[in-house]
């Protein structure tokens, strides 16, 4: 016996949408998630920035202050990263013909050094912050420890 | 073609050309989603970073300001030193040379330490090595902070033109016109105080005119309110007793008296000219004192732009200066403070028109020079 074939297609766009809607959906909630990872990106970097620039003006003085002040700065978007992945690593910045100056003073003795650092007073630092945020449920399999964020700055203040 | 005809008029054929639209669809919304996102954060790193590196340099400078305050006191010792050594000549030669400068016993070792704040600060110099460390420090500072940076060495030679210095530093300007091409070269806008700011109390001598009666043969003296000019072919600065106001002897010519009263120890001494050339601290250039840095630097990102070059954001941060002053006796005042000022950098760049005008200085037909740009910068478009 030959099969029979469906010939009645009604419901077929209602099919076709159940079958569609889902992607929709997983498009959509992909590029809400995807614009909110970018804010908090940037969330990130002003906070950053902010706490920088905070230094700058001898408002902050050692590294627990510096991470308090990020962590505080980034205000509705703490709920996206993990405070204990929050570091801070700081080196000196890079030498410039002048540090290469001032080394040479420093080797003239420990009164050319005293003087050197009485006169010359700012002082830098070279932050690198790393902070993990939390990923969306979409992509937490590829990131299980979070996504890592990591913002470069180089700044000097005075006085010292 | 038929086939892919007949396949389109097909259910699954045209559920499958919707599928591909909405995809092509949601890829270009994610593509430009991800673009714009990125030239955003871009914009913000650069506005934060250029406000960073104009804090640094407001640091250096800062920090030359309080050197300055230092070389101050350091000047009024030498001067002390001085004067010492003038008190003890005096008493061997007597009081009298103290109106001959020439005869003084005078150290001057209050020169050399004007001679080391000349040479370090750039007073009265085309440059100075202190406004020399803030360009080096900052400029290092801002290729650290991802500003783009073409000083990679301290070889010229390896600069490549015709790209522009970049980041370029602005130097004590608060309006931009005549000035530019001064407040390009580093400087810290000091100045030597002189002497003259005294001379206000130093009465100015009135020239005293004189001409001798024909009746009598007296000698009559006039003041300057007395006489008036007659030129003459001989004598273009000729003057005679004023006409039509009842002086006796109108209209007779008369002569300069240069040795009356004040006027002759001033010929002597020359008091004005002496004040004015007399330098004594490092002051502010300006009053009020203004001391800035405006930052501009460029700022490269990853996105190319439809000419598919790398788009490179411009942005301007200004920073000032503040503090109490730089005389001696200011040592002890709080330090001098960089502040941020308050501005919109990318706006700035474009009320400034300074990247049309480095755009210009780069598309001309011959490749310019550094000094050729600082020109068009400075004679506008």
């Amino acid at each position: 016996m030959a099969p029979k074939k469906f010939s009645n297609q009604t419901g077929q766009a209602l099919v076709e949408m159940l079958l569609v809607i889902p992607m929709l959906f997983l498009l959509t909630s992909g590029a809400i998630q995807f614009t909110m990872l970018f804010q908090a990106r940037n969330a990130f970097d002003k906070a950053c920035g902010e706490a920088a620039r905070q230094y700058a003006a001898n408002q902050l003085k050692d590294s627990s202050a510096i991470t308090d002040t990020i962590w505080k700065d980034m205000g509705f978007y703490q709920s996206y990263f993990n405070k204990q992945s929050l570091s801070i690593s700081t080196q000196a910045p890079k030498a410039t013909i002048a540090n290469t100056f001032f080394n040479a003073i420093d080797g003239l003795g420990p009164l050319a050094a005293k003087i050197k650092s009485y006169l010359i007073n700012y002082t830098g630092h070279a932050w690198t912050v790393t902070i993990c945020c939390r990923p969306p449920s979409l992509v937490a399999v590829i990131f299980p420890v979070g996504i890592p964020f990591q913002s470069q700055l180089t700044i000097l203040k005075y006085p010292n | 073609m038929i086939r892919i005809k007949h396949w389109t008029k097909n259910p699954s054929g045209q559920v499958l050309l919707a599928t591909l639209l909405f995809c092509f669809i949601f890829m270009a919304l994610f593509i430009g989603l991800y673009k714009s996102g990125m030239l955003y954060n871009a914009k913000e790193k650069a506005i934060r970073s250029s406000n960073l590196t104009a804090l640094s340099a407001g640091a250096v400078y800062a920090n030359g300001l309080q050197i300055v305050r230092l070389t101050n006191v350091a000047l009024l010792l030498a001067a002390a030193v001085d004067i010492l050594a003038i008190a003890a000549a005096l008493e061997i030669t007597g009081g009298f040379s103290l109106i001959i400068p020439s005869k003084f016993k005078d150290l001057n070792t209050r020169k050399l330490v004007q001679d080391v704040q000349s040479i370090l600060f750039g007073i009265n110099q085309p440059i100075g090595i202190y406004p020399l460390l803030i360009s080096d420090e900052t400029i290092s500072i801002a290729s650290q902070n991802g500003l783009k940076s073409t000083f990679p060495s301290l070889n010229p030679l390896s600069w490549s033109l015709p790209i522009p210095p970049s980041p370029i530093l602005i130097f004590n300007v608060t309006t931009l016109g005549p000035g530019l091409a001064q407040a390009i070269v580093p400087n810290m806008a000091l100045k030597f105080r002189t002497a003259n700011f005294f001379s206000d109390t130093v009465p100015k001598p009135k020239k005293i005119y004189k001409y001798k009666s024909r009746k009598d043969g007296a000698i009559h003296y006039l003041n300057s309110d007395q006489v008036e000019l007659a030129p003459n072919s001989q004598n273009k600065g000729q003057m005679r007793v004023k006409k039509g106001v009842g002086l006796e002897g109108e209209g007779y010519f008369v002569a300069e008296e240069v040795n009356a009263g004040l006027s002759k120890l001033n010929a002597v001494i020359n008091i004005a000219n002496f004040l004015a050339a007399l330098q004594l601290d490092v002051t502010d250039r300006d009053i009020p004192a203004v001391h800035n840095i405006f930052v501009y630097a460029s700022y490269p990102t990853s996105i190319k732009d439809p000419q598919n070059n790398y788009a490179e954001i411009q942005t301007l941060s200004q920073v000032n200066v503040l503090g109490t002053g730089l005389a001696a006796w200011n040592v002890n005042d709080p330090p001098y403070q960089a502040t941020l000022a308050p501005t919109d950098p990318v706006e700035l760049v474009k009320q400034l028109s300074i990247q049309t005008l480095l755009s210009q200085a780069i598309s001309s037909i011959k490749l310019p020079s550094i000094s050729n740009i600082f020109g068009t910068v400075v004679n506008g478009p």
